[in-house]
């Protein structure tokens, strides 16, 4: 057969649409929905529709149907390499798709199926968060902590930090440093300053917990013990504030020291961030 | 296609708070939300509307031909709520000359006021993408951040006092590409610029005036390109280079008490990161794939160096950095079933830092993945980090408080062996149950200090299922138990008492403390369909934490030291139904009510005051409890 013809029927094996929506009616109802069925948009979907990505239907209809019988399909139990394959045929040009390999996702089985539904009518975008957190067990807890990022209020979505189809940087990070991505939105931290807290300098992280967390200001710990970690020196800095501390000294070091990302003071003082 | 929804709701307060508004507003009143989304056969447009005039507002608007551009407008309210009735002497809140009388008058004359602060973005972002291998993406934002935060300031006394926040950042970002089958480009430009309107906060205490720092004005520069090229073996080769560099001024003339140190009255602030990625995934055959990996970051340091005149004389270090990370990965499929991955990366750190010149690590891990039951997979992974560090401490030049440097090292450059463990399972034991169950421990033993965090652990327990019932009921819930533990040693002294081997005294001793917290949260949410057309929603969720901190010291040095039993207690519940009739395919209304209940208990807040010697606070961690009912009706339209 000539399967460069127009025609879907001509192809081998291809069966054409019309058949597949005599059983799967619904399928091909949220099929004609998407933005797949746009015939504007070039690629074989225009030609093929169903078939383009579950490969020919005629042996799958000759043996009277049935789940995976002689036809492809993104059932748990598939290979995830298999699947995103299919969809890797058009979209490994898509801009962002071009760092699918090296991501964290394909190496751990994640295929294109696990985030996007493409039986869902008009968006083919998934829901972010609660698609992510279908995994991301932890994040999901984080996220509910007393401290945490704006995630469940919808206000930031994985997806603005996170690149999902894949990146050169760790954790997927849509920057090309995690402090660059703090950045966008806390530009005020980001200097130079005159006076530098070393640490802020090279990682947010080691302060801070960017899900969440059970401290305030969404700290790994609690103030003071956070700054002890570090900090041992003369009089006040290794002072242990047990519950025995008078009212006065219980409060935390960022009663002076608040300048704690940076001072741009002309003063000494700046040094120990108090100005 | 779209849905509108239009409702209205109260609020009965038992215990009111910022908190409760923390990131939404959730006033008494209207609300609702619309997205349309009209498409054709060749282009698309759609509108979203969230909580309209209200404090979290959003607005976006999009649109595109298919297959050749698409762009989209947006404006984005958050609303950034600390404390509310916070109290202060000072006169000026809001701007940033604050005046506080000496003396200072009684509490009951102080005036109260807000932290918060507003945040708004308007957005914009254009792609266009056509049939031939070029694209073109551009996005640029204005984020405005309004508010007061809370400031800490030391001037004759401590204050607790308003930070005007009056921030403006510009971002824009440009990209093109290129992209074939086996080779892709991309060159991105980015610049940003932050502008704070108040540059110095001033603080009159009586006749007496100090000036303390903001956050300085500063712009940024990056560049960026990657190349992705296919090679033979189903190999990818990805390099990618970055050139970041910030910039800033600080204008030292604005300061009135404090002399400047330089004759041009300016701090120019000049620091450039240089990055550089490189990776081969190579798919060797369907048994074996690999990942070689190397990147580098440089982070040098042009900033002007300054000597302080006033308060000491004082020179600021100019920090810089160079990091290489390398390492190998590959999964081997073992059979159809089993998939083994191990991996190996090496990192090293080189810092012009004194307490932390030198890290490297060597992190090995290795996991094992089973699917061989179409009911369940399961996965199970081990890690092991080495880190080693250096200080470029000379022991013998230490001497003073600084021989406190030969025995204490900070955590996060510590060195440290780290191991973790993961064991995770995903059930499906029916078509319509789903349950996913993980474990992991993570355990840091920092042998080598002495001074420091000595060892911590952490166990972390997540489950969660979701399933349908009889009559088309269904289930999602979720748990989670967090339990860390932490050990750490520490040497309290005074002046010339750093060594750690003199006799202690009340002023000069050894001490240590453990601290450890648990958590737990669980939540569910029901769906029930009670008659034709009408479904009942129930929800609840509950976490709380419990921690707890144990100090220990030698009893030359004192009476025992107290534990601290509530070291940020809390605890969150809600809870929620709902009933939702569908008129029609179209019309559905709602009715609901929701609880929400939060409780903050720490030590820290016990018989607080105000005013305690010559500390003066503003009561910013204390509005942390709330309870509050609300009812509310919706209405949507489907269409």
């Amino acid at each position: 057969a000539d399967v460069s013809a127009s025609a879907p029927d001509v192809k081998m094996g291809f069966i054409g649409a019309k058949t597949c929506k005599e059983c799967h009616e619904k399928q091909y109802e949220s099929y004609t929905r998407s933005v797949h069925y746009k015939k504007s948009i070039k690629g074989p979907q225009a030609q093929d529709a169903c078939e383009t990505c579950h490969g020919p239907g005629a042996m799958h209809v000759e043996k009277g149907g049935g789940r995976g019988v002689d036809i492809f399909t993104f059932d748990k139990n598939v290979d995830p390499l298999e699947k995103s394959a299919k969809c890797l045929t058009c979209h490994d040009t898509t801009p962002g798709m071009d760092l699918w390999d090296p991501g964290v996702h394909k190496r751990n089985d994640v295929s294109c199926d696990s985030c996007h539904d493409l039986h869902v009518g008009g968006r083919q975008k998934p829901r972010d968060p609660e698609v992510c957190f279908d995994c991301h067990r932890d994040v999901k807890i984080d996220a509910n902590k007393r401290s945490h990022h704006p995630i469940l209020e919808g206000k930031i979505r994985c997806s603005s930090c996170h690149s999902p189809h894949g990146s050169l940087n760790k954790h997927m990070v849509e920057a090309d440093d995690p402090r660059e991505l703090c950045f966008k939105c806390h530009a005020d931290k980001r200097g130079p300053v005159v006076w530098e807290h070393a640490p802020v300098e090279e990682d947010c992280q080691s302060c801070h917990a960017v899900h969440g967390s059970s401290h305030a200001r969404l700290l790994l710990e609690r103030i003071p013990q956070l700054c002890q970690n570090c900090h041992d020196w003369s009089r006040h800095p290794g002072t242990p504030y047990d519950s025995t501390a008078s009212f006065t000294s219980r409060f935390e070091c960022l009663r002076c020291h608040s300048a704690i990302h940076g001072s741009n003071s002309p003063h000494a003082g700046g040094l120990r961030f108090v100005r | 296609h779209g849905e509108i929804n239009a409702g209205i709701r109260a609020n009965d307060f038992d215990d009111e708070s910022a908190r409760f508004d923390e990131y939404r507003d959730r006033s008494d009143g209207l609300f609702g939300s619309a997205d349309i989304l009209m498409d054709s056969e060749t282009s698309f447009l759609g509108a979203s509307v969230e909580n309209p005039a209200l404090d979290d507002q959003y607005y976006n608007l999009r649109g595109g031909l298919f297959g050749l551009f698409k762009g989209e407008i947006f404006y984005d309210e958050l609303t950034h709520q600390l404390s509310y009735n916070a109290l202060t002497p000072a006169a000026g809140i809001g701007s940033d000359v604050l005046f506080v009388p000496d003396p200072v008058p009684p509490v009951s004359a102080w005036s109260d006021f807000d932290y918060n602060v507003e945040v708004k973005t308007l957005g914009a972002q254009f792609t266009v993408d056509t049939h031939n291998p070029f694209y073109f993406k551009a996005s640029a934002d204005q984020q405005r951040k309004e508010g007061i935060m809370p400031y800490g300031l030391y001037n004759s006394g401590t204050f607790k006092l308003a930070m005007p926040i009056d921030y403006t950042t510009y971002n824009t970002l440009l990209e093109t590409g290129y992209r074939s089958k086996e080779t892709t480009a991309a060159l991105i430009a980015g610049y940003s610029y932050f502008d704070n309107d108040f540059d110095v906060l001033t603080l009159r205490f009586g006749g007496e005036l100090e000036e303390y720092s903001t956050p300085i004005d500063n712009y940024s520069y990056n560049f960026s390109g990657r190349v992705t090229q296919r090679l033979p073996m189903e190999s990818l080769l990805a390099l990618k280079a970055a050139f970041n560099h910030h910039l800033s001024e600080a204008d030292f003339s604005k300061y009135v008490s404090i002399a400047s140190p330089e004759a041009d009255n300016e701090f120019d602030g000049d620091v450039r990161y240089i990055r550089g990625s490189a990776v081969l995934t190579s798919q060797w055959d369907k048994m074996l794939d690999t990942r070689l990996y190397y990147s580098y970051v440089n982070r040098e340091n042009e900033s002007d160096e300054i000597t302080s005149i006033t308060g000491g004389t004082r020179t600021n270090h100019l920090f810089e950095y160079d990091k290489h990370q390398a390492g190998l990965d590959a999964n081997y499929r073992l059979s159809k079933v089993n998939k083994l991955s191990g991996g190996y990366e090496f990192d090293a750190t080189d810092r012009t830092r004194e307490d932390a010149e030198q890290t490297f690590d060597n992190l090995l891990f290795a996991q094992l993945k089973n699917t061989s039951l179409d009911w369940m997979s399961a996965m199970f992974r081990l890690e092991y980090l080495n880190r080693w560090s250096d200080s470029d401490y000379s022991e013998e030049t230490l001497s003073g408080d600084g021989l406190i440097h030969e025995f204490f090292t900070p955590f996060d450059y510590a060195t440290k062996d780290r191991y973790r463990a993961k064991v995770a399972f995903e059930f499906n034991p029916l078509e319509r149950l789903g349950l996913g169950l993980s474990y992991s421990l993570v355990f840091d033993d920092y042998d080598a200090t002495q001074f420091g965090l000595q060892k911590d652990q952490r166990h972390e327990l997540y489950a969660d299922a979701n399933m349908q019932l009889p009559a088309k009921i269904k289930l999602d819930t979720y748990a989670g138990y967090e339990y860390t533990e932490s050990e750490f040693d520490s040497r309290r002294f005074n002046p010339g008492g750093a060594d750690p081997t003199l006799p202690p005294d009340a002023l000069n001793f050894n001490w240590s403390e453990e601290f450890d917290y648990d958590f737990f949260v669980i939540g569910s949410k029901v769906f029930i369909p009670i008659i034709a057309r009408l479904d009942l929603v129930l929800n609840a969720d509950y976490q709380f934490v419990d921690g707890n901190i144990d100090f220990a010291r030698s009893a030359a040095a004192g009476a025992p030291l107290g534990t601290i039993t509530e070291a940020d207690d809390y605890y969150k519940t809600t809870a929620g139904i709902k009933s939702i009739y569908k008129a029609d395919d179209q019309w559905s209304i709602t009715l609901g009510y929701a609880y929400e209940k939060s409780n903050l208990d720490d030590w820290r807040y016990d018989n607080f005051t105000y005013r305690s010697g010559s500390v003066y606070l503003s009561g910013d961690g204390l509005d942390r409890d709330y309870e509050v009912h609300q009812v509310y009706a919706l209405t949507s339209y489907r269409f």
